[in-house]
This record gives structure tokens, sequence and C-alpha cells, in this order.
């Protein structure tokens, strides 16, 4: 297990590391690397200078800039910083029997989406975003430190996506290959939608799935091999199958209704970072 | 070409239903692990369309079904074995004309058994005594335990028995030699063979006849049975503790029964050659013994006195005291010893009865050797005498006196023609006094003088030989009898005295003791206290019996009778030869049986590829197909994999003891050679891992360099095999070290005796002092142990083999090494270290670095001997240039 989680975060490090380079040559490089200090043009608690204004009864004694103020003649000037406001991001990585599959040498399905899900954290991290597992107890944090935790929580991740608590304004990356019903999806976008913060799901899944190249007689087996299904003639049923999975995706493209909210599908021989790229520009786009 | 179950062959029958079946059962779904089964349960399911077995599977199905019926069938080539039912007698021949092939008798005992279902009578062909009935398994364990006796068979007492007349249905596994009467075979006695079945062997019986003195070699017939073709046969003469003395190759020409082998030894050589035996060939009449007493010449020696120096018979006896029987007395006395050879010393008048005896002596056969003297020249020499060569002339030649002008004289030729021609003149012997012949006497000269005057003459009288020393045998009238020529004469005149090995057996006046017994192989046994004693008038088992003087040797073939083979010619009417050499029946049932696995193993991989056949693996599959179908012809040589045990010895070196079985010893030859490792590791570069404990019955040898093999009295002896085994080691560079811990001289403990008896020793020699055993590491005097006495013998220097880089391969000594070394696991030393404390045990250890060096490194060490001259010669070299 130990093995596994330092795998995991090895890989995560890895994506995470390639990002940067690839970020440069992108459009938005600037706006990726600044990102996490999201100005808000208002006075509020931080450290970078906002303006100055007169000193009104109330203001603590202790904001006069007297420096500023000597300048001035019978002026009193308070300084005001920026109000800042960190992002909260939360993470969801979870699926079903399926979600363990793999083939061909691919990596597993879970394991890259736990892949994706901590590349994205680290990113997030990095630029001073707060980071939570979505249905994890205990509030987002913010601080590289903290990823090892966030790698092993993620690791024994089970929650179900209907049961999951809305947390107000974060912004929630779900990941899975969504072989559920499409309709738990769009609940699930429905109730972060409700707590005015952004979805971003992510489906991952094997290339096999989408191309099911099996012919003659064959007997499907889940990978735990809970659920069996025998065809006489694998081939004969392909188009049926093309055309549920088409639907099923359909559906579940349809759950972003928003500009802010996005489906991206991820097939499990594809590189992770032109997906994390796209991912880290959704959440850096102002909600 | 027959089948053992043509039966089974009616399986082919259903092949059209296998046909059917393949084609009406669809091959096995392949299971397929798949991440989309979420979209796969909404699937209704679907009916499942039958898919067909390609018809390339089909066809490999097909085939490989019809080879498994055909080879279960058992179809195969050759004679076939015929399964008689009934009882059988079995007439097995458990001479030592057997021995020689003795597995392959026992074999064929084995097929005959293996085609009888009813009981069985083996019948012992050297005894007539009779086992059985038995089941035929049981009859398999009595063959087997059947050894060959050192006798053959007796005929005689064949025909009273019962069983064998009476026989239902009688085999008979033959030796090898027919039974004889007078020259020719007795066909009588083979009558008792009517309607049997024969085994006959395919070998020639090959036997060694009495052995004999010729002149100066001993000489040993080699009979065989027929007398067709050419034969060629090493015999060698080995001695008691049983090293190799000699070998002679000898030709057997067609057309001849015999040839005899000839050994030239010196005499103190062939006096120790115990026994011959033909090489190759285990079997008690291919070995001859020979009985102690009748390998030293009896010597009778009349002189007026030995003791001091001034007497002649103090340098006859000096000169022959090694190589024969010495006997002082009077002629009458020495004459009823029946010596070879007397000597008188200046004897010149002989009394009447005396001279008789002499008379009858020499013309007998015995060899009269006389000195001149003052005596002999105060005799009446005027008539001539039979007991002189010839007449003398009165009155002695002085030569070189005070009063005479003519020098001393030296001896000068040796005629070649006599039969001391051999021996070479090295020194100046001068004479200064000799008696003289009658001129024209015609006496054979075997030496003269200068001058020509004779100094040794002889005379053939009978069947023997008067010899005259024309000088004293004191060296008053010369330098002759302290000169080596002396020694060698006298030497040279008691082994022409040496009376025929193989006269018959004096009689024994009181019953000897068997010490040794022969066993059919060839080889001498302990004979057990109910052994019969040699009397006189019976034929006693072959063996050694008593001791001493009086020790006389038996053999299992004497050479009175004829050896002739058993051929088919020779059997009665009505009997049949079984041949069983038109090779053995070939048996392609497995062959098939294993076409038909190969056949479903392409099948396997086949439906494993999912039916879709690459064109690579439809190639990949005929080149399979070929190779099996030339299978039949290749003979799988598999080396039998190698053991954990020698696989962890072949990748260190480590030293190894042979494990006796006694756990004391073994335990105590582990913490020697542990000790040894442990001191190695320390002072050398050598760093031997644990010893091992081997079994050279079972484990493998090649991986060691050096065993040592604690040898007890009253340890089991190892088996042929096993030192078979230990000889193949020896020959391929390792050392064997043969420890007998007694200090004595190796030569005297039994069981050392029995083994080298067996074991194919290299020649040995005491150790010398340049011997590379003795600097390879440490600089020593001696190879000491925990005690010094004896000697060490080792492999010969001239017989190291520089293929094997001249390691000795074996050394054999009483120097009680392993306690020595004995160290346990914290160094302490486990028994004390014998006379002279730790210092012994020091040298002890410095001995066995030096030995184990020697194993590892070989002639490096010896070739660092000569760095020095190496270099200095390089240097001169270099001046040179």
């Amino acid at each position: 297990m130990t093995q596994g989680r330092a795998t995991l975060e090895k890989q995560a490090s890895q994506a995470a590391s390639l990002l940067p380079e690839l970020m440069a040559a992108a459009e938005h490089a600037a706006a990726v690397v600044t990102a996490g200090r999201h100005p808000r043009q208002r006075a509020g608690a931080s450290d970078t200078f906002w303006q100055f204004r007169d000193y009104s009864h109330g203001d603590p004694v202790s904001s006069i800039d007297w420096r500023q103020s000597a300048r001035l003649d019978q002026r009193l000037l308070v300084r005001q910083t920026e109000w800042e406001q960190p992002q909260t991001l939360l993470l969801w990585c979870d699926g079903d029997d399926d979600f363990d599959y793999t083939a061909g040498g691919r990596p597993r399905k879970r394991f890259r989406g736990q892949v994706i899900a901590l590349a994205t954290a680290i990113l997030a991290l990095r630029s001073g975003e707060r980071v939570g597992l979505w249905g994890q107890p205990g509030p987002a944090r913010a601080g590289v430190a903290q990823m090892p935790a966030l790698a092993e929580h993620l690791f024994h991740q089970q929650a179900d996506l209907r049961s999951l608590p809305a947390q107000g304004g974060a912004t929630v990356l779900l990941i899975s290959d969504f072989h559920t019903e499409p309709q738990h999806m769009v609940d699930a976008f429905t109730q972060v939608r409700n707590a005015r913060g952004r979805a971003i799901a992510v489906v991952v899944e094997d290339p096999s799935e989408a191309a099911f190249p099996f012919e003659g007689s064959t007997r499907f087996e889940s990978p735990s091999g809970a659920f069996k299904r025998q065809f006489g003639n694998a081939g004969a049923v392909r188009e049926t199958y093309r055309n549920l999975r088409a639907a099923h995706h359909g559906a579940l493209r349809a759950a972003a209704i928003r500009p802010q909210d996005a489906v991206f599908f991820h097939t499990t021989d594809e590189p992770v970072t032109p997906l994390l790229m796209q991912i880290a520009l959704r959440i850096e786009k102002e909600g | 070409m027959s089948l053992i179950s043509p039966l089974i062959l009616t399986g082919l029958l259903a092949l059209p239903l296998l046909v059917w079946l393949l084609r009406a059962i669809p091959p096995r779904p392949k299971r397929e692990e798949f991440g989309g089964m979420f979209f796969l349960r909404k699937l209704s399911t679907q009916k499942s369309t039958p898919v067909r077995t390609p018809p390339l599977i089909l066809l490999i199905r097909l085939l490989a079904f019809t080879a498994l019926i055909i080879g279960l069938a058992g179809p195969r080539l050759g004679p076939e074995p015929q399964i008689a039912s009934g009882p059988l007698t079995l007439l097995m021949d458990d001479g030592w004309d057997a021995a020689a092939a003795w597995p392959d008798r026992k074999d064929a005992a084995r097929r005959l058994l293996a085609e009888t279902d009813g009981a069985v009578t083996i019948v012992h062909g050297t005894s007539g005594e009779v086992i059985g009935p038995l089941a035929p398994l049981d009859a398999m364990a009595a063959i087997d335990r059947m050894q060959p006796r050192a006798r053959l068979t007796d005929w005689r007492a064949l025909a009273d028995v019962p069983e064998l007349t009476n026989a239902e249905r009688l085999a008979y596994v033959a030796g090898g030699a027919a039974p004889t009467r007078g020259d020719a075979p007795d066909r009588n006695a083979l009558s008792v063979l009517r309607r049997a079945e024969i085994v006959l062997p395919s070998t020639d019986v090959i036997a060694l006849g009495a052995a004999g003195v010729r002149g100066d070699a001993l000489s040993v017939p080699v009979v065989r049975g027929d007398d067709q073709g050419l034969a060629t046969y090493t015999v060698s003469a080995v001695t008691a503790d049983g090293r190799t003395m000699s070998s002679a190759s000898v030709s057997i020409e067609p057309g001849s029964a015999t040839a005899d082998a000839v050994f030239r030894l010196p005499l103190p050589l062939r006096n120790q050659v115990a026994r011959f035996d033909v090489d190759g060939l285990r079997s008690a009449g291919a070995t001859e013994l020979l009985s102690a007493s009748a390998r030293r010449t009896l010597v009778g020696l009349v002189a007026s006195g030995s003791e001091t120096l001034r007497e002649g018979g103090f340098y006859i006896a000096r000169a022959l005291a090694p190589t024969t029987e010495l006997l002082e007395g009077s002629i009458l006395e020495l004459i009823a010893e029946e010596p070879g050879l007397i000597v008188l010393d200046d004897v010149g008048t002989l009394r009447p009865d005396d001279r008789e005896a002499l008379v009858a002596f020499v013309s007998e056969g015995g060899i009269l050797l006389r000195f001149a003297g003052p005596s002999l020249l105060n005799t009446d020499l005027s008539g001539s005498d039979s007991l002189l060569p010839a007449p003398l002339l009165g009155g002695e030649r002085a030569l070189g006196g005070a009063l005479t002008w003519a020098d001393p004289q030296r001896v000068a030729t040796i005629n070649t023609e006599s039969p001391v021609g051999d021996l070479r003149l090295s020194e100046e012997i001068s004479i200064r006094r000799q008696v003289l012949t009658v001129p024209g006497a015609s006496a054979e000269v075997w030496m003269s003088l200068a001058d020509g005057t004779p100094l040794v003459t002889a005379r053939q009288e009978g069947q023997g030989l008067v010899v005259l020393i024309h000088v004293s045998a004191a060296p008053t009238w010369s330098d002759f009898p302290i000169s080596g020529l002396f020694a060698q004469l006298l030497q040279r005149l008691a082994a022409l005295a040496e009376t025929d090995l193989s006269s018959t057996p004096p009689s024994a006046d009181t019953p000897l003791p068997a010490t040794k017994l022969l066993t059919g192989l060839g080889t001498l046994t302990e004979p057990g206290p109910e052994a019969p004693a040699y009397q006189d008038g019976e034929t006693p088992a072959p063996g050694l019996y008593g001791e001493g003087a009086s020790a006389r040797a038996v053999n299992a073939y004497d050479g009175s009778a004829p050896l002739i083979t058993l051929t088919p010619d020779l059997l009665p009417r009505g009997s049949r030869v079984l041949t069983f050499t038109d090779g053995p029946t070939q048996d392609f049932g497995p062959w098939l049986v294993t076409l038909a696995l190969l056949f479903l193993a392409v099948d396997a991989v086949l439906t494993l590829m999912g039916g879709r056949i690459p064109a690579a693996a439809l190639r990949a599959s005929v080149i399979l197909a070929a190779i099996v179908l030339t299978i039949p012809t290749a003979h799988a040589q598999l080396r039998p994999p190698l053991s954990q045990k020698a696989t962890e010895a072949a990748l260190h070196i480590r030293f190894a003891y042979v494990e006796t079985g006694n756990t004391q010893l073994d335990r105590l030859s582990k913490a020697g050679l542990q000790g040894l490792s442990k001191q190695a590791a320390q002072r050398t570069a050598l760093e031997p891992a644990a010893p091992q404990g081997i079994d050279p019955n079972r484990d493998e040898l090649s991986v060691y360099t050096l065993v040592y093999w604690p040898l007890r009295p009253g340890q089991d002896p190892l088996s042929d095999s096993a030192l078979q085994r230990l000889e193949d080691f020896m020959a391929s560079g390792g050392m064997l070290i043969i420890d007998t811990a007694d200090g004595a001289r190796p030569g005297g403990q039994p069981s050392l005796q029995g083994t080298l008896a067996r074991l194919n020793a290299p020649r040995l020699e005491p150790l010398q002092a340049d011997n590379v055993l003795l600097f390879s590491f440490y600089r020593l005097d001696e190879l000491h142990g925990r005690n010094s006495s004896g000697k060490v013998w080792v492999e010969s220097n001239s017989a190291l083999d520089q293929r094997k880089d001249g390691v000795p391969s074996l050394i054999i000594a009483g120097r009680d090494w392993s306690s020595a070394w004995a160290l346990d696991d914290n160094g302490i030393p486990l028994r004390p270290a014998g006379p002279g404390g730790e210092a012994r045990r020091e040298y002890a250890f410095r001995s066995g670095i030096n030995m184990a060096m020697v194993a590892i490194t070989g002639n490096y060490k010896a070739d660092q001997a000569e760095v020095q001259t190496m270099l200095d010669t390089l240097g001169e070299d270099d001046d040179a240039l």
C-alpha cells in the first residue's frame, strides 16, 4: 500500500512537473503561473497594498500610516490592503467495479484518475489554493506540505457521488469512469451549482472500452469477477454496445449546462498533461 | 512390426464420432476481463451463435487422437518376446567363466524370467544347488543375489540333479566354458541339456594358466577357449598390496589358443609379484595367484663361515640375502630342503655321499656354484670332475705379487651369449690370483680377464648347471667379491635357479588354514571361520593358504585341463540356442504417445491464440511437426542435473571428506577439514568454503579438488562403483588423501590393502625430499601429522600426468591429519596435538596447506622452484643479444 501511494505520488509529481514547461508554451502561461492570486479589487486582509484613505472614526490607530500622514498637513491616512480570496478545490475520484479495469499494459483506470486528481491538487496547492477531498471531514487546507496526506486520503477515498454534501463556492473536480446512471452525475453537478460552486468532471476510460475489439465466443467478466456475461459471438454485439456507450457519454456531456462547468473525456492511452492544462485553465477562469 | 494390444486399435472407429463432436461443440469461450460491463449488462442476452472449430485445429486434434490410439496399441519392431507359461528350470552358470560378463549373464537370466509366468527353479551350475520353485519375481531377486564363484560348472554333479533331468522346460544361461574330458570337449556331460534353451555368451573364455619362470623372466600363459582370430590382452603383474608392478601385452595368433605374457623384472621386484590379472577382465580364471614360498629362491650355502670379513661366506651371504632365502648347513642337509642353488665356497674334497647327492641335484636342474680357493687346489685335480665345469690345472696363477712381474689383470669381457650377458661392466676389478682350467677344456666361459683367461666358467650338466668362479669368495685373491658385478652375478644365478612357480604345491603335512579366498570375480576375501583348510589329496577352494615359507596358492584355473568355449555345435541335439544379440525390440508406442501430446500442445497454442492463426504460427507448427517426425531417430542425451550439493561445491573451492558411516570419525574429518580451511584462509590466498562430506557412491566428485578419506580397520569397504568414481576423480586431476592414522607402514593395514587391491591406484613412491608437496607453500622436511612415523606414499613423480597439471592424485599415509587439524567453531583444538605439542599441530597445518596448495595450483608451484634457473637462462640470452 505504501509503495502504491509512493508510486501514485511520484506519478502525480511527474505529471505535474512536466506541466510548467507546457504552460509556458501555452497561451495563458502567465495566468497559470500566477494562478492562485485572485485580487478582489476590494480592501481586504492581505499584504498587498490597495489604497490610502482618510482616517475615519473607528479605525484602529495602528492602521494609520504615520509616514504618509506626515507628508500631508492635518490629514491622517489609513493604509488599506487588498482583499485576496483563495479558491477551494475539492477532489473526488472513485468508481465502481469497472473503474479497476486495465488491459494491454495500460494503467488502471482508477490509478490514472488518481494521478489526474493529485496532479491537479499539486498545481492548485502551488498556486496557494486550498485543496480538500470531497466528502472528507475537515476543512480544505492550503500548502504543498499536505500533499502526502492528501494522496493517502485519495487512495482510500470511498464516497458515493450521491451522498456528498455540498460545500459553498468550491470548485469540485469529479473523476470517475461514470459507469453509473448519468443522472447521478447530473445530480452532483446540480448540487455543486446550487452551492455556488463549479463542477469539473473527468471521464476516464480504457481505449478497449471504446473499441470493443472482441470476436467470437467470449465470456466477459468485470475486474473483480462480480459480473459475468457471455456472448456467443462478441462481434455481433459491438454495434449495440457502441450505441449504448455513445448515448451514455451524451448524457454525461449534457450535465455541464453552465459555461464554467466542464466534462472532459480521457482514455488511459492518452497523456495526462493536455488534460491537466485544460483543467488548470478551467480552474483559473474566474467564476 | 507387431502390436502389444491390437484391440485398442478399434478405438480408431471412434474417429468419425470425434469429428462430429468437434464440429458440434463450439470451442470454449475465451474469458475476457472487461471494464465496460456497465454497458454489457444492459444488453439483452442474445442466442449464442455456434462458431465452427477451425479446420486446422480439427485436423491437429484428429492426428493427435490417431497417434494416441496407435501409440497405446504398442507397435514395435524387432523380435517378439514370447511369454511361455508353465514351470521353468533355470540352470545358471555361476562359475568364473561367467564372471567376465556377469551383468550380461544376469540380464540374460532376467530376460528369460521376464518371459515366464510359471514357477521358476534355479539350479546353481557350480554346486548343483537347487533353489525354488519360486515365483518369477522372487526368482529375479534370487538371480540378483547370485555371485560368481571361483570354480567351473560341475557337470558331473549336475547330471544327478533330478530337477534338471525331469525339467519340463529347461533354460541354461551358459558361462562360456565347455566341460572337457582329456583334451576334447565332453559331449556326454552336456547331454543334460537336451531340449534346453541355451543362452550363450558373446565373448570368449579367457584364463591365465600356471605361471612359470623362463630363464630370468616370469611368464604366465594366457589361454583362450577357441583359437579363432587374433586377440590381444594386457596382463598385469600386481603386488600383494594392489600396486601394478608391470604390464605386458599378449597377442594370441589365429589358430593358437595360448600365448605367454612375459615379465622381465629385477629379482627384488619379481619377488613382490603376488598375482597376475588380465586387464579389464574380472574373473577368477583370469587371475593367477602366486604363493609366497614360490617366489624366493632357496639357496644353500656351504662355507667355512660367514661372520667376518675374512670369510668368503660373508660376501656370498650379503650378495644373496636381499633376494633369496639363504640356508647354511652341510650338503646333505641342504639338499633335503630342495634349494635351487647350492654355493660351495672353496670346498675341495667331497665325501662320496655328498658328491652323489650333488650330482643328482645338478642333473635334476639345480645350479651348483663353486668358488676357487686354497682347499679346491689342495684336492686331487688329476681326473675329470663332473662337479667342475672343466678340469683345473694344479696350483694358482699369481699376478702382481712381490715376486711376480705380471701386473694384476682386469676383468675385461662378459660373454654376451651367456645367461649373464646383459650384465654391464662398469668398474675396474683387478684379479691377483686365479685358478686356471686345463687348456682345451670345453667349458662355457661367461667372463674372462683381459688376457683371455676365464674368470667364470660353466657347464651344462643334466638339466642343471655347474658354475665355477675362478677366484675366492673372500677379497684376498681379487677385488671381485667387493664389486657390484659380484652381487649381480650371484643374483642372476639365483634367478636362474628359481624353481618353477607352477610346480605342484609340495605336500602339506599339516592342514594349512585359508588366509584369503578367491571370489569368482577375481578378488580376494577374508575366509569365513568354516572355510576348509588345505590338505593333501583334496581340491581346495581357490585362494591362499598357510603363511610364511609353507604358504600355498591355489588357482581357479591350473592349466591342467584345456579351456574350450561352449559353441553351438557342442550342444546336444534338441537344444535350442537363444541369442539376445539381435537387438532389443524397438517400441514405438511411447514415441507415438509423445507425438500425440505434441499435437495437443500445438492445438493448445493455437487455441490460446484465439483461432486466428498468423502465418508465423503456422510456420512454427509446421517446423515443430517436422522436428517431431524426426525425433525417433535422435536419442536424447540428457545430463543428469547437478545436485544442489554439487552446485554449491562447484561455486566455491572446498575440501571434501569421504563419509565412512562412523559418526565420530566423520565428525572428526569434518572438524579437521574445517580447521584446515580456517588456517588456510588466515594464512594464504586460498579461502575454502565449509568442507562437505561426500558419499562416493552418489555424489558428483568432479567438483572437488581435494578429498580426504580416513580409512580405519573394520570399516565397510567401498563398493566397486564408488572406487570407480574415486578413480575418475583422481584421473580428472583431483587429489585423494587416504589417511590410515595408524602411523605404520600403510601396506600393513588390511582395509587399505583390500582397497588398493581393487582401486586402480597410480604408481606410488615414498615422499621424496624434492617433492613439490614439501615446498608448495611452506618449506617442510616432511608432511607431519599427529604422528610422523611411517612413510607418506605419493604418486611417483615419474607417473605424474602433466595434463592434470601434475597434481599427485593419491597420497597415502598414516599421519592422522584430521586429528591434528580438528578445530571447533571457536578455533579451539579438539584433540591433543600428539608428541611435540602445539609445534606438531603447527607443522600438521603447514603440511595440510602444502597439500591443498598443490591440489589447487598443481605444477605451478613446482615450476616456481625453477624460476631462478629460468631467470638466469633468460638473463644469459639477454646478454647474448
